[in-house]
């Protein structure tokens, strides 16, 4: 059985730069940087008080819709990206089977109530102030804490929530694997087709981790840049004074589609999903592996699966977080893989506009991906200003590039060992 | 296609430590649902529910440093995993490293309570409300530092990763009650479609505290009754069942690719044949998908590992569907859910039900479902009641069902050669 091929046909997006694919394409292209000050909460004693937060987001649309009184921001922008991209790809679900509609997504963790669940632990408190009394907290808790908010924490309420509107009744899944989440949600779905357990898939990523506990538990693992005072120079993959990453927030969703059901609909076709490859660092909890050894080999099994040579690869969408580790191994790897040629092949880090959209990330990368072959420029790393002897690549500086782009890699690599990498080409 | 088996099974739950320790319980109807005391008040229960009493995570887990790191779900995961590898007599120099990968269900773990308690307490304003200027600072600095990472749901992979070196895929999926049936399905995929030769999959839940308890409680889903036979209270398809009692476990299975199954001369416990999965009232969509991968008719199924979640919604969902779905031949179906024996283990739920359905067809019978008597509704095919010898039982399905919508099937089959 030949595997089927599939296609983007559609595409949404709400970031930091703006709350649609056009527009944040257009904010990308012209290098500007979407992260300021931290306004969801008081982060002003937290040693992090800058974030790439969505704006002027019109919640009121969503609220209130198939008895959803409470939405995480997850869930919001999941639903707002995943609308923008299914009225791009025209998907009308009296035409199709539903049942070979489905969704998977790598959407994380939804609000979570911090100030309700901490004056719960303060009102269960033993006198001594140091720990809770159990049974206290349990009374607390029931009488107090509000259902659909506890549903909302739980990540698979997105999909739950994108079923429900969008009317999939295909298979449904929500992966988590930090940082490399959308991307290998991407891949996975992209398989579904290829099986051809499914016509359309709903795919991509969600996140929002700009929260008190996010905020202080990536500081205290201090991954997060402190440049408070230069926020929209904070984010500077690849650059010597890289500080660490910018946490921020959005949602980005593409439609994938069987390469024939496409056709048959007459629908338009951004590009086609050619390879995927994941694996495991199986090193530690956080660190890369010194020599790339996993994010090496995901690299290498996309191409694989592409059936494609290193040869082909034009633009290398990087995972490029800015912090010092990640910069650095992910240039080492791509040496390894592309050798004398890694030189020639432009590589940018969008985060440097972006920030890092966690779950999220790897999606809007590829949406990048999929406009830098439509349109033939390939958008920045900004705030590249200081060149690192261990990072020695052409990294597109600060200005966006014109060029003819036919294939491209896109690297995430998660909290937690997780490497994917997705390829995408454009369709002919 | 590469065609897949089971060669290793783990489990960990209130009734042992192994799938044997499961099997035992389940065959011989013996709950392991008990009281559960959070603190000892000396009066009456807080909740009941299938505690794994004595667990020793030093056990599975011999760094004391990973272990400090590592939330109670992550602790029985690595336990359920460890459980399954042993189980495959898998040597560390007897496999290709990259060709083996972990897919596990999982979600949001919660945070141990006295571990936020001082932060929480040094971040409290006059009114005894969170200052938010507080605990950016002196809170935030009386947090454990590695705090995040005992709680993301994509650790318990990543330990089980680095403890067996497994580098190929490695994927979480967290979409409730059906994601640990959900992951094996994808496993299956993985190994079908030769992109990894050995695949550990499972899931692991641990919501036995105040936290996870008093959640599944506001959601209407837990059984609310505080007085009675603990182990009587829990009956699913029953016309009286009134929710949910809560275990906690890991399940894993070593899903592997025959060849490399037979070339090592590893036990196969049965072929994985198909597996579907939908949303919403999709129970039908699901097992039918299931049946349609694994290229069966629902006739050649005579035995069915029921989801039977307690919630009557639910459980009337999942009766209707399998009618449905098997139609006249649902005469001849037995249908048994074993969640009264070890509780519901959201996560691992669907893989602990894997676990004993291939118990049950390598032992050619079908357990009963313990406290069930009356049905809801007239159902057309058999709920076993005690245990039942099949004449034939060549096939089982399990069902894993999200109290929230999401719906799994996988098939699975007796191995045999001639059975291509």
């Amino acid at each position: 059985m030949t595997p089927k091929r599939v296609v983007i046909t559609g595409m949404g997006a709400v970031t930091p730069l703006a709350n649609s694919v056009a527009q944040t394409w257009k904010a990308l292209l012209a290098g500007q940087s979407g992260i300021g000050p931290i306004t969801i909460f008081d982060a002003s004693t937290f040693p992090t008080k800058i974030a790439g937060e969505v704006k002027n987001f019109d919640a009121t649309r969503w609220i209130g819709r198939n008895g959803f009184s409470f939405l995480g921001r997850n869930s919001l922008f999941a639903l707002e990206a995943a609308h923008e991209a299914v009225q791009d790809a025209g998907v009308d679900t009296k035409k199709i089977d539903t049942s070979r509609y489905g969704i998977y997504f790598g959407a994380g963790d939804g609000g979570f109530n911090f100030q309700e669940y901490a004056s719960i632990m303060a009102d269960s408190m033993d006198a001594d102030n140091n720990s809770v009394s159990l049974n206290q907290y349990w009374v607390e808790s029931v009488k107090r804490t509000d259902a659909k908010k506890i549903l909302e924490q739980e990540p698979a309420q997105v999909v739950h929530h994108l079923a429900e509107h969008f009317g999939t009744r295909g298979p449904i899944f929500n992966c988590l694997t930090a940082c490399a989440a959308s991307s290998q949600a991407i891949g996975e779905a992209a398989e579904i087709i290829r099986r051809g357990d499914a016509d359309l898939m709903i795919t991509g990523g969600a996140h929002s981790m700009i929260h008190p506990l996010g905020v202080a538990g990536f500081n205290l693992l201090t991954a997060l840049s402190t440049c408070n005072d230069t926020p929209t120079k904070a984010s500077r993959p690849f650059d010597k004074n890289r500080d660490g990453f910018v946490l921020s927030e959005g949602g980005a969703v593409l439609i994938l589609e069987e390469l024939e059901h496409a056709q048959k609909r007459g629908a338009k076709i951004y590009a086609e999903i050619t390879g995927y490859g994941g694996t495991a660092d199986a090193f530690r909890m956080t660190d890369p592996h010194p020599e790339g050894r996993g994010a090496i080999r995901a690299m290498r099994l996309a191409m694989e699966d592409a059936k494609i040579t290193p040869d082909a690869i034009d633009y290398i969408n990087a995972h490029g977080t800015s912090t010092q580790l990640n910069d650095q191994i992910e240039t080492y790897s791509v040496k390894q893989v592309f050798g004398e040629r890694a030189k020639k092949i432009p590589m940018s880090s969008i985060k440097s506009m972006l920030g890092h959209m966690i779950a999220a990330a790897g999606a809007v990368e590829l949406i990048a991906s999929v406009l830098t072959i439509r349109d033939g420029i390939i958008p920045a790393t900004i705030n590249y200003q200081e060149a690192d002897e261990a990072c020695d690549l052409d990294y597109v500086p600060n200005v966006a590039r014109p060029a003819k782009v036919n294939t491209v890699l896109s690297n995430s690599f998660g909290f937690g060992g997780q490497n994917i990498t997705l390829i995408v080409k454009k369709y002919s | 296609m590469k065609r897949v088996v089971i060669t290793g099974l783990g489990a960990i739950t209130a009734a042992g430590e192994g799938s044997s320790a499961l099997w035992e319980a389940v065959k011989s109807g013996c709950s392991a649902i008990d009281a559960i005391h959070f603190q000892d008040s000396g009066q009456g229960w807080d909740a009941i529910g299938a505690r794994i009493a004595n667990f020793e995570a030093e056990k599975y887990v011999t760094q004391r440093k990973s272990l400090k790191v590592m939330a109670r779900d992550i602790q029985l995961a690595v336990a359920g995993a460890s459980l399954a590898m042993e189980d495959s007599k898998l040597k560390k120099d007897g496999y290709d490293c990259d060709r083996f990968g972990v897919i596990m269900g999982s979600g949001v773990l919660n945070h141990e309570l006295d571990e936020l308690a001082y932060s929480v307490a040094n971040s409290l304003g006059d009114d005894k409300q969170l200052d938010i200027k507080k605990f950016g600072d002196a809170g935030l600095s009386s947090l454990f530092p590695l705090w995040l990472l005992k709680y993301l749901p994509n650790m318990p992979a990543c330990h089980i990763s680095i403890l067996f070196d497994l580098r190929g895929m490695n994927n979480t999926i967290t979409v409730g009650a059906s994601g640990g049936l959900q992951a094996i399905g994808e496993a299956l995929r993985i190994i079908q479609r030769g992109d990894a030769d050995l695949m550990l999959a499972g899931g692991a839940e641990s919501k036995l505290n105040p936290v996870g308890l008093s959640q599944y409680k506001i959601l209407g889903a837990l059984c609310g009754d505080t007085a009675g036979d603990p182990k009587k209270i829990y009956k699913p398809f029953h016309q009286n069942s009134k929710g949910f009692v809560v275990g906690e476990g890991a399940a894993f299975l070593v899903l592997e690719e025959l060849g490399h199954a037979q070339k090592r001369g590893a036990k196969i416990y049965a072929e994985v044949l198909g597996f579907g999965a939908s949303y919403r009232d999709g129970h039908s969509i699901a097992m039918n998908s299931a049946l349609k991968d694994a290229k069966i008719s629902s006739d050649q199924i005579h035995y069915l590992q029921a989801s039977g979640i307690g919630i009557q919604r639910e459980d009337q969902r999942e009766m209707e569907a399998i009618r449905e779905v098997f139609g006249q031949h649902s005469k001849n179906l037995q249908v048994s859910a074993s969640k009264p024996i070890i509780g519901f283990t959201g996560f691992s739920a669907g893989a602990l039900d894997l676990v004993i359905s291939t118990m049950a067809l390598g032992e050619q019978r079908v357990p009963p479902t313990l406290n069930y008597e009356k049905t809801i509704q007239e159902t057309g095919f058999k709920i076993s009641s005690q245990v039942m010898v099949s004449q034939s039982m060549e096939c089982a399905m399990t069902n894993a069902f999200g109290f929230n919508g999401q719906t799994a099937s996988i098939i699975t089959r007796v191995f045999g050669e001639s059975k291509k």
